[in-house]
């Protein structure tokens, strides 16, 4: 592979370069007033820069379009315009007098607009307010609903094996309890042994006592005939006492 | 049977009945009690004897074939147990 010589560019600014320039070249340079060596410098501003004309440094084109511009724009007076033709000025509007009326005006509407703002907002934080109370109540309620189901199926649960065994006992002590008009009265098994065998027996017959009470005071009061009155039949018969084939006999 | 003599007032609202059967009503209960085996412990030595049931079972017949007859016999038993008084009910 050829090696590539590097191209050399000639700057813009070499032939401008004077590179014999002595410290004599640099005193002549210097402005008038200045002084070399030990003498001091007449203009002490450094910043001060010498009144220049700023188009000259622009292009003559640039110069001929200026001129041409300032030629052909007359200056432009505002005063003499109408003002229909020109924007609104300040000092135009200040001094109507009807502005202050329909400033008054604006105000009062202005003041209608925020007040009907503030009205419907309140409004609607108002609905907000009740439909959050609504809904709090709501979900309190559902709360205590939830919570008192739950414990009604929990004292369900508990009391279900019970319950249960209370049935069982009160179904035999009612299928027993037309042992004594059956022949079989003293061969059948009692409420009472069957109440022993069961593992809570221990306090049974007070239990049952307490619902055959009831369920006699029941029949008294409301097994009563027209009249108000009830027979030793009617009661026996409405306490599963008789047996069912002669109750029905006795029905014919 | 509604229309037999053994079939007795047990309780009744009129005016000249009230209180007249309250005797009735209870020991009605308590043979109950007893039908069931369900001795009533309350209110001192007050329940029917064992002795003193079987003795009225005993007078039932139960061989008969008129079952009707059965059953007024029986009705005949708890109706002499509950006409008596209250405090009447054991012998001891």
């Amino acid at each position: 592979m050829d090696e590539v010589e590097p191209q050399s560019f000639p700057l813009p600014y070499e032939d401008e370069i004077e590179p014999s320039e002595t410290f004599d070249d640099d005193a002549n340079d210097l402005d008038e007033g200045t002084v070399i060596g030990t003498k001091t410098y007449t203009n002490t501003n450094v910043y001060q820069q010498p009144l220049i004309d700023p188009y000259e440094k622009i292009s003559p084109r640039m110069k001929v379009n200026k001129t041409e511009r300032l030629e052909k724009q007359a200056p432009v007076e505002f005063n003499k315009i109408f003002k229909e033709d020109r924007p609104p000025m300040i000092s135009d509007i200040e001094d109507q007098p009807d502005l202050d009326n329909s400033r008054d005006e604006w105000k009062t509407i202005q003041k209608k607009i925020d007040s009907e703002y503030e009205k419907k907002l309140k409004e609607v934080s108002d609905d907000a307010m009740k439909k959050l109370k609504a809904f709090q109540t709501e979900h309190k309620a559902l709360l205590e609903k939830t919570q008192f189901l739950l414990d009604q199926s929990q004292i369900r649960s508990r009391s279900g094996s019970r319950a249960r065994d209370e049935d069982n006992r009160s179904a035999v002590a009612r299928d027993d309890r037309n042992r004594f008009f059956s022949p079989q009265v003293k061969k059948t098994v009692s409420a009472r042994e069957v109440a022993r065998e069961s593992p809570t027996g221990q306090g049974s017959d007070a239990l049952l006592i307490r619902q055959l009470h009831q369920e006699y005071q029941d029949v008294l009061l409301l097994g009563k005939n027209m009249v108000g009155e009830i027979y030793l039949v009617d009661i026996l018969a409405k306490l599963h006492f008789i047996d069912g084939d002669v109750s029905n006999e006795k029905a014919r | 049977m509604d229309k037999s003599k053994q079939n007795i007032l047990v309780k009744s609202d009129l005016e000249q009945f009230k209180g007249d059967h309250d005797d009735i009503s209870k020991n009605l209960f308590k043979i109950t009690c007893a039908i069931l085996n369900l001795s009533v412990n309350q209110r001192g030595h007050n329940f029917l004897e064992e002795n003193l049931l079987n003795t009225y079972l005993d007078s039932i017949n139960h061989s008969r074939d008129d079952h009707d007859l059965i059953l007024i016999n029986q009705l005949a038993t708890i109706k002499n147990l509950i006409n008596r008084p209250t405090y009447s009910l054991s012998d001891k």
